[in-house]
């Protein structure tokens, strides 16, 4: 191999994981395309917003999870943003809400006792909460991410932490699976525990390391 | 249930494709303002084609079809948006040197090869950028690839290893080390 051959072949490796898309990128997407295929099903309904809805409805899960997922993505976008400088924002009121069956939310396994964590009496009531127990992954996902935020906002890191293992339970490959790990950064350091939290970030910037919120995880515990 | 030989799901695909498709617009030289309406097109494309998939080719490589088509033509819309050239941090010179040896502070470095790397590509006809990003940044098979780029596998593998080339040229260049 040539030095020439050698540079080209690193460089190929270093930019590799350079291009994906943040969590907020994909989440506004998934908003946009199911924006626009309700549209298009409307177009060809050629109907009233009503029609419309029936249509998207028939289109089945998929834009209704859509719809339901951009409703939390605002939310879940300014989730890094919230993370850094502990500055609360205030729950996006969005986009109208196709009716979602409001299933009980899953029943996390009892959350391990934590030494350094009290035991918090009742999860954080997330500002908008939309729980849709089918539909897409990446919806359940967000919700149950947007669940962790609430929680970090309201102080009660155990019960963020404990969403967290749910969270790597239930999704081992999700798509916010960095999003996932950063908030557990965050989570940790609330918890005061420090050392669990160094580890975890080290493992983050190793693991993510163009990630857009490794330097906020790397300073989390500071 | 799905018969086994229906097409896979909107939401499936969508899942398992979103970032794929969206990284790869960006390398194929969609500007990032211009990411988002793009990867919606493709989507709306594949929603709309998605019953005449009849798994001939992977799923990737029938997405991969429409990516490079919906690429043009953001690429065509954005011309004025060109990638800006930019001479290689030294941080990245180095590197590109000596063995990388991964670090927690390297996000600089990946941030920095990712932009370099758009520049080399962009220097590249759209053919041999398609090949080079699908076998070499995505890892498909070149025979995946020749059906996306609808060549034949021997005319892929000859073109493969010229784009390979190419690309080594055009970094040779941008590193001010011009093999004329």
């Amino acid at each position: 191999m040539s030095g020439l051959e050698r540079k080209a072949h690193r460089l190929v490796e270093l930019a590799r994981s350079g291009d994906d898309p943040s969590a907020a990128q994909l989440l506004s997407l998934h908003g946009a395309v199911a924006a626009r295929i309700a549209a298009e099903g409307a177009l060809a309904a050629s109907g009233t917003a009503a029609t419309a809805t029936a249509k998207v409805a028939s289109t089945g899960a998929f834009v209704k999870g859509l719809v339901a997922a951009a409703a939390i993505a605002t939310g879940a976008a300014g989730f890094f943003a919230l993370q850094g400088d502990g500055q609360t924002v205030a729950p996006a009121p969005v986009v109208q809400l196709p009716p979602v069956h409001s299933a009980p939310p899953e029943a996390f396994v009892s959350p391990q006792p934590d030494s350094a964590t009290p035991p918090v009496a009742a999860p954080a009531p997330p500002a908008r909460s939309v729980k849709a127990p089918s539909g897409l992954r990446l919806e359940q996902e967000a919700a149950l991410l947007a669940e962790v935020q609430g929680a970090l906002r309201s102080g009660q890191a155990g019960t963020a932490l404990t969403k967290l293992e749910s969270y790597d339970r239930r999704f081992p490959t999700g798509m916010l699976r960095a999003e996932a790990d950063a908030a557990r950064v965050f989570a940790l350091c609330a918890a005061g525990r420090v050392d669990k939290a160094r580890v975890s970030a080290t493992r983050f910037v190793q693991r993510y390391p163009s990630s857009p919120a490794a330097a906020r995880v790397q300073a989390a515990c500071k | 249930m799905a018969r086994p030989t229906a097409p896979p799901a909107f939401a499936e695909v969508y899942e398992s494709c979103a970032k794929l498709v969206w990284r790869n617009l960006r390398r194929l030289g969609v500007p990032e303002p211009a990411l988002e309406d793009a990867a919606q097109d493709v989507f709306l494309v594949v929603h709309r084609r998605l019953p005449e998939f009849e798994g001939r080719s992977s799923l990737r490589t029938w997405i991969f079809g429409i990516v490079l088509r919906v690429a043009a033509r953001h690429r065509r819309k954005a011309r004025g948006l060109a990638v800006r050239e930019t001479p290689i941090p030294n941080e990245l010179g180095q590197a590109l040197s000596a063995p990388a040896h991964e670090g927690p502070f390297e996000r600089t470095l990946h941030r920095q090869a990712t932009d370099f790397l758009h520049q080399v590509l962009e220097r590249l006809d759209d053919e041999r950028r398609a090949l080079l990003i699908m076998v070499d940044l995505e890892q498909t098979s070149v025979a995946e690839a020749a059906e996306a780029l609808e060549i034949n596998l021997n005319t892929a593998y000859s073109r493969l290893r010229a784009a390979r080339r190419a690309f080594e040229a055009e970094l040779a260049t941008l590193l001010g080390e011009g093999t004329k």
